[in-house]
């Protein structure tokens, strides 16, 4: 399943690619991403189903995940392992991304806040499978990257903006899910306010390369909060040996 | 060996010493300023390391000086006979590369892009891995060159430059303790490399052709006066750190920072998106957190000083969290807070209506911080009227304390981890071994509290750790059913236990409950609690804590404890082995649960794990939890479970103990 990468990695670095390849290059890659994720599946899936949900997986077969990182990390895009993006952040590992979006359980007509944009990936796996993505970011560059990435890659459901994501995104409140980058002292109260009844929260927690499980914290239709934690671990190989 | 020995020495010189009489003095002289500068620069090293990295490589320094020494050991072996005639220039010149690799290899080190995080999936990391502790050896390749050949050179004089040696050694080691807390480690490096460079002027006096050698060392000394004031090393911190990542969002700056043989302070202001540092906040609170300044130890483990108006009722919010659990339980309590630092719990203690609160702190220039730099912005907490500031190691504190309190408070402090950097740098804890339980226990009036709080993890191995302490500190002490004098609740990440002496009454209990419930809190642990109350809101796989703490009383755990040889991860901490948060391992946490219980979780071992493995891995530790041994060997009752799945990466037959590096150093420095 490496080999694919192994050979754009390789042919990356010592042929200069047309265009047109290097693109079929990519999406050779992101296929057999998507095939690990498909085969590997959930690591603990809820009853009644056994991996990923096929609309998520879908949506993240379409992102070209190699527009997201910096340029040196290329040859890494479509391996299942987080990357640096600058300014100490990261573009999270494909699996976290499919487990979060997963979680969320993302519908056509929804409407979902992000909290900390980052790349912008999440938000674009997000873009193909609801009406529309509310993102917030904290930190200038990196907001400023993302707007003009997704607005260049034609993500048009997806709307961005620099501030602080405790207050959440109130003109467009409430929303069905809330997908948090990272995990902080406490949950913002305001975020849990701006949740529909039935809606999901999912946080990770743990290091920006080191998830150690997921938050996920659902609304009752009721209003009552119920978090519960979510093994998030899978451990990615040492060497090529898959 | 004696001076007559070597006296005897029949090894023929090619070319006598120089006449012994001339020599000494400043020889000896600059072997002192040698082993000194090379004790604190290896010192300094691990401080410099523990800020741009993390604590953990305080380790790697030990090793790669101890290469640097190695090595010029061997060298000088093979090049005894040309070095001999030469002693005086080769010491010197010796000397002067010491002091120019001080800075250079710290200069150059900085420019290495390590990212320890990324090791488990980057190859180049281990290369950048391998750079830096070559590149950190070569200083201390020439520090050794100079003491090796006084000693093979001027075996007459050896008692002498060993004595002089080991002199410069304990200076250095005093001195950068009192140099850090005057300047940045960055400075400190200069002043070290100042020392060098004064070893090989003071050797280079009796040196035969000296000219070139006097213009290098004036040189150099040129270059470390231009460069001083001017910070040429330039630390960068990675950017994966907490303070790194605090200033790059909009309009955060630095406010202040304080360089000290604890870690380094850094104290940061986020006006456009504010700190809000609140662990354990209930979901269900309307009280947001007012304005916090950040307070980072060597880049990481945030602490917050809370903007204070003096009114602890406008505080609101610290009536929400897990820690305010034991203020409802008691009435104008009189409070022992154990690890002040900015004064999250003094806050915390002054708005839940305590009578007074003696503030205990380690760390002298965290409560500066609070009570100089920012003591409008912290509202004078610790000049309050109810708080009495105590700058004392906790443990000696409260050893020395013959008071009684209602309440022992021991703080959720991140830093315990972080500060103990350094010579400290494995994160070991004093404060929560059964010793220490106990004697916290006996500063309580009758009816009074122990309240700790942790961070909660996932599964609860050190939070269970710390409840089997608690109950072999209370057995220790001949209590029958330690498990009516516990109560425990936690959030989502935090767990707040309780101890109390004497047991708790059906009111007590009650309170806990409505407590807890109103904040969406679980409860973990009461007397007399029914399964259906644990695991209702914040919904763990299995309701571990509890299941754990019934487990940890039951009879069977009691009869182990008094028989128990091998310990397992999950066993409380002694003294001797120190409360390690991070050696517990997970096939150790169920050893507690019942025997017919078979858990379904796994390890949450993340890529990259470095900072989680087995620390400080002592003989009993590696017993229980080596290879080949598994869970149910910690504890003869729970053989019926089998490791081999837990251990195994989904996909693949490798386990994961192969991600593991066994530490095999034990606390020493």
């Amino acid at each position: 399943m490496r080999t694919g990468s192994l050979i754009l990695a390789t042919l990356l670095l010592v042929a200069p690619l047309t265009a047109g390849e290097a693109a079929t290059g990519f999406a050779a890659a992101r296929a057999a991403l998507v095939a690990e994720l498909r085969a590997q599946g959930r690591y603990d899936p809820p009853p009644g189903q056994s991996g990923f949900s096929g609309r998520v997986l879908t949506a993240m077969n379409e992102v070209p995940r190699h527009e997201f990182v910096p340029k040196s990390e290329l040859r890494e895009a479509y391996d299942n392992h987080p990357l640096p993006i600058g300014h100490g952040q990261t573009i999270s590992q494909p699996y976290i991304v499919a487990l979060m979006t997963d979680l969320v359980d993302p519908e056509p007509g929804d409407k979902v806040l992000e909290i900390g944009t980052g790349s912008g990936y999440q938000a674009a796996v997000l873009a193909g499978l609801v009406e529309k993505v509310y993102s917030i970011e904290i930190i200038e560059p990196l907001a400023d990257q993302a707007k003009d990435r997704l607005e260049r890659l034609g993500y048009g459901n997806v709307e961005t903006r620099l501030g602080d994501g405790y207050f959440g995104w109130e003109e467009q409140a409430p929303f069905d899910a809330i997908v948090v980058t990272a995990a902080a002292s406490h949950v913002p109260p305001p975020l849990i306010e701006q949740l529909k009844p039935g809606g999901r929260m999912v946080i990770p927690v743990g290091g920006r390369f080191q998830v150690q499980y997921l938050l996920l914290v659902e609304k009752a239709m009721a209003g009552e909060i119920v978090t519960r934690q979510i093994t998030a671990v899978r451990f990615v190989p040492l060497t090529g040996e898959h | 060996m004696s001076t007559e020995d070597t006296a005897r020495d029949p090894i023929p010189l090619s070319n006598p010493p120089a006449p012994a009489k001339a020599a000494p003095l400043g020889l000896l002289a600059a072997v002192l300023l040698i082993s000194c500068a090379a004790i604190a620069y290896e010192i300094l090293l691990m401080r410099v390391l523990s800020i741009v990295q993390w604590h953990h490589f305080a380790w790697m320094i030990i090793s790669l000086a101890l290469l640097g020494y190695g090595a010029s050991g061997s060298a000088i072996a093979l090049a005894r006979g040309w070095l001999e005639p030469r002693f005086e220039s080769a010491f010197a010149l010796s000397a002067l590369m010491f002091s120019v690799s001080m800075i250079v290899c710290l200069w150059l080190g900085q420019r290495i892009p390590f990212n320890a995080l990324e090791i488990i999936w980057d190859p180049r990391q281990w290369a950048h891995l391998a750079g830096l502790y070559l590149l950190f050896m070569v200083p201390f390749f020439f520090a050794a060159s100079c003491i090796g050949m006084a000693f093979t050179c001027r075996r007459e004089l050896v008692d002498r430059i060993y004595f002089f040696d080991l002199i410069g050694a304990g200076l250095g080691a005093a001195l950068l303790i009192a140099a850090l807390f005057i300047w940045l480690p960055q400075s400190v490096a200069i002043g070290l490399a100042a020392l060098a460079l004064a070893a090989s002027a003071l050797a280079g006096r009796a040196a035969p052709r000296r000219r070139g050698l006097a213009v290098a060392q004036v040189l150099w000394l040129g270059c470390l006066a231009y460069a001083a004031p001017a910070d040429p090393i330039g630390l960068q911190m990675s950017p994966f750190k907490g303070l790194t990542q605090a200033l790059e969002v909009v309009d955060a700056r630095k406010r202040a920072e304080r360089s000290g043989p604890l870690g380094l302070l850094t104290v940061v202001e986020s006006p456009a998106v504010p700190f809000r540092h609140v662990p354990g906040l209930s979901f269900n609170t309307r009280h947001l957190p007012p304005d916090q300044l950040a307070v980072f130890t060597d880049g990481d483990g945030m602490s917050v000083i809370t903007s204070f108006n003096g009114d602890p009722a406008a505080l609101g919010y610290l009536g929400d969290v897990t820690a305010a659990l034991p203020y409802r339980l008691l009435d104008r309590p009189r409070v022992l807070v154990l690890g002040a630092g900015a004064g999250a719990d003094v806050l915390l203690a002054l708005h839940n209506g305590a009578a007074s609160v003696d503030a205990v702190e380690l760390n002298p220039q965290m409560s500066d911080l609070v009570r100089n730099d920012f003591a409008g912005y912290a509202g004078n907490l610790y000049e309050h009227e109810r708080v009495t500031l105590h700058h004392a190691e906790a443990r000696g504190f409260v050893a020395r304390q013959s008071e009684r309190y209602d309440l022992v408070q021991v703080a959720l402090l991140d830093s315990f981890a972080v500060s103990g950097s350094g010579v400290q740098a494995l994160g070991e804890s004093y404060l929560y071994t059964i010793e220490a339980i106990g004697q916290y226990l006996a500063r309580l009036e009758p009816g009074g509290l122990l309240a700790v709080t942790r961070w909660l993890q996932v599964p609860p191995r050190d939070s269970l750790k710390l409840t089997a302490t608690v109950i072999e500190a209370l057995r220790a002490v001949g209590v029958e059913n330690p498990g009516r004098r516990l109560a425990a609740i936690r959030g989502w990440n935090t767990l707040t236990l309780l101890v109390k002496n004497g047991e708790f009454n059906a009111g007590e209990v009650e309170q806990i409950r409505e407590f807890a419930h109103r904040r969406s809190f679980d409860t973990a642990w009461y007397p007399e609690m029914p399964p259906a109350d644990a695991n209702r809101f914040n919904r763990l796989d299995e309701p571990w804590l509890f299941e754990g703490t019934k487990a940890l009383l039951g009879p069977e755990r009691r009869a182990q404890a008094s028989q128990r040889r091998r310990r397992g991860p999950a066993d409380p901490g002694r003294q001797r082995t120190q409360h390690l948060d991070h050696r517990q391992r997970w096939h150790g946490v169920p050893s507690v649960l019942p025997v017919n219980r078979r858990p379904r979780w796994r390890p949450p071992r993340p890529p990259g794990a470095a900072p989680d493995t087995g620390r400080s891995c002592s003989a009993s530790c590696r017993r229980a939890t080596g290879p080949g041994r598994g869970p149910g060997s910690a504890t003869r009752a729970h053989r019926r479970w089998t490791p081999a799945p837990w251990f195994r990466r989904p996909g693949s037959a490798r386990p994961v103990e192969v991600f593991r590096r066994r530490r095999a150093g034990r606390g020493r420095g």
